[in-house]
């Protein structure tokens, strides 16, 4: 019988001139850790914030749901105030399960990254997309369908599979089985994985024409197309 | 003062232009809550290895690129060409320019020689990693046709673990802004409070310092300790909170404190750019 691992509850703390490390040990390896390390804020013309920035935060995914990375940040928090730092910071994903343990500790999000993105091939970037949508359906695949995707205002683009490779595109299919057009925030939001395509299906934020039953595969297959919340 | 136009071109990166790029940086993030103070060393440090959070300089001399007038620098752009995970895009990652009176015309052509090199690399997409609140950037991508993406998961998070060390290492920037405010004249002592934390700032001949906890003050301030953070790192001012009801204010003029307040504690643009992430 595989030996359950076993973890020394009470977290560690190792200081190098850079970074300190927080951790906890079981198997005589780290399993939960956290790094911290001084940076320094500029704030307007002449303020500088000093903040202990956390960085490295991890839990093997074996010793995942005990409480260990919240030990860790405890103990991390009680180190990083007999360090002196008034403040603490750190960048994470809103979209992992430790971004409420954070706030649980009273961290606030300060800043949202807003990228802003621009396609510079429109017609290239859209036939890739639609190609890999296609591709996420066995039943779609075997049917071999012409679809067209149209992203105002980036413009149309249609593509069937080749009948003998199923990884080869034809970027110019005479008819179409079946069209689907939306903005190119719905796009953007699709195909970074803001938001689901059930979602924008929900919402009607995707507008569909052709063959209804192809139309089902395909939106059934692309439902879940968005990423799920992820353990750090 | 913003110095006079005249026609400008863009070239590759040399090493001599280090000391002009650092200037450059740190005269450009002056004002804004985030960006860490760079040395030339340090500047180029953020770029000499290839991480997540950005591009080599000394894999790829074309991913920094030099706005320049005569011989002066004007500003500068730094692309990723090669992002980690973003094999199809290449990332803008930071982007300076000098207080000129084309400050805006410099960063679209900064841009505009950005898109060009990644398509010729085959890269199908671009994106911006710079704040919107990042002087003319904003404005030049929505013309260019950037979309944002406002969902996205990314997040800087921050708490206040010592209200009065924290205070303490503003007190010279409070300090420039009752100096520049209307109530340069005020005397006497603000209370903060939140949640189990507590500090008093004396007020009086044009400087704010730290003091020590007694008497009522003044003006006494309290919020909520996740709006703390806000308020101190410059997401929020008082008065906004003011008018949403978030924060509690006790003064025998409250006219007279909220303007001091908001002088203190207004509003910061923010900028963290990405190659100082950690």
């Amino acid at each position: 019988m595989k030996r359950k691992p076993t973890a020394t509850i009470e977290p560690k703390v190792k200081r190098r001139p850079r970074w300190t490390r927080v951790y906890v040990e079981a198997d005589e390896r780290d399993v939960s850790h956290l790094l911290y390390g001084p940076r320094h804020l500029r704030m307007g013309q002449e303020g500088v914030v000093r903040m202990a920035a956390i960085a490295g935060v991890g839990t093997d995914s074996a010793f995942r749901r005990r409480g260990l990375g919240r030990r860790v940040l405890a103990r991390a928090m009680e180190e990083m105030r007999r360090d002196g730092y008034p403040s603490v910071g750190l960048y994470t994903s809103r979209r992992i399960v430790a971004h409420r343990l954070y706030r649980r500790f009273g961290f606030v999000d300060v800043a949202r990254r807003v990228p802003r993105h621009k396609l510079l091939d429109p017609a290239r970037f859209l036939c890739d997309a639609l190609s890999e949508m296609i591709q996420k359906s066995a039943e779609v695949r075997r049917q071999r369908p012409a679809i067209r995707l149209t992203v105002a205002p980036y413009g149309a683009v249609a593509v069937r599979l080749e009948e003998d490779d199923a990884h080869r595109f034809s970027r110019t299919p005479r008819r179409v089985d079946l069209s689907l057009e939306m903005s190119a925030e719905t796009f953007t939001g699709l195909w970074s994985g803001d938001v689901s395509f059930h979602y924008a299906e929900t919402a009607k934020l995707v507008r569909w024409t052709g063959d209804a039953e192809l139309h089902r595969l395909l939106a059934e297959a692309l439902a879940p197309w968005h990423r799920p919340v992820e353990e750090e | 003062m913003p110095r006079s136009r005249g026609a400008f071109s863009i070239r590759s990166f040399r090493e001599a232009d280090e000391q002009v790029l650092a200037h450059l940086f740190n005269e450009y993030s002056a004002g804004f809550f985030g960006p860490f103070r760079v040395t030339p060393q340090s500047w180029r440090g953020q770029l000499q290895h290839q991480s997540w959070t950005g591009p080599s300089v000394a894999k790829d001399r074309e991913c920094v690129r030099i706005a320049v007038r005569g011989e002066e620098i004007v500003g500068y752009a730094v692309t990723d060409y090669e992002p980690i995970a973003i094999s199809k895009g290449a990332v803008i990652q930071e982007l300076c320019v000098a207080a000129n009176e084309d400050a805006e015309e410099i960063v679209d052509a900064l841009i505009a020689d950005a898109e060009r090199r990644a398509l010729s690399r085959g890269k199908t997409f671009i994106t911006l990693e710079l704040s919107a609140e990042d002087g003319h950037v904003g404005d030049v991508c929505e013309r260019r046709g950037y979309h944002p993406r406002p969902a996205a998961p990314g997040v800087f998070m921050a708490t206040v673990t010592d209200l009065s060390a924290l205070l303490r290492d503003l007190e010279e920037e409070l300090s420039l802004r009752l100096r520049e405010s209307e109530s340069r004249s005020w005397r006497g002592t603000i209370g903060i409070e939140s949640g189990d934390q507590s500090c008093r700032l004396v007020v009086g001949e044009g400087a704010i310092t730290v003091g020590a906890e007694g008497d009522r003050a003044d003006i006494s301030v309290s919020v909520d300790p996740e709006v703390l953070p806000l308020l101190l790192f410059g997401r929020t001012s008082v008065g906004e909170l003011y008018a949403e009801d978030r924060v509690g204010l006790e003064a025998e003029d409250r006219e007279a404190a909220l303007r001091l307040l908001n002088a203190l504690l207004p509003r910061v643009p923010l900028s963290l750019p990405r190659a100082q992430w950690w």
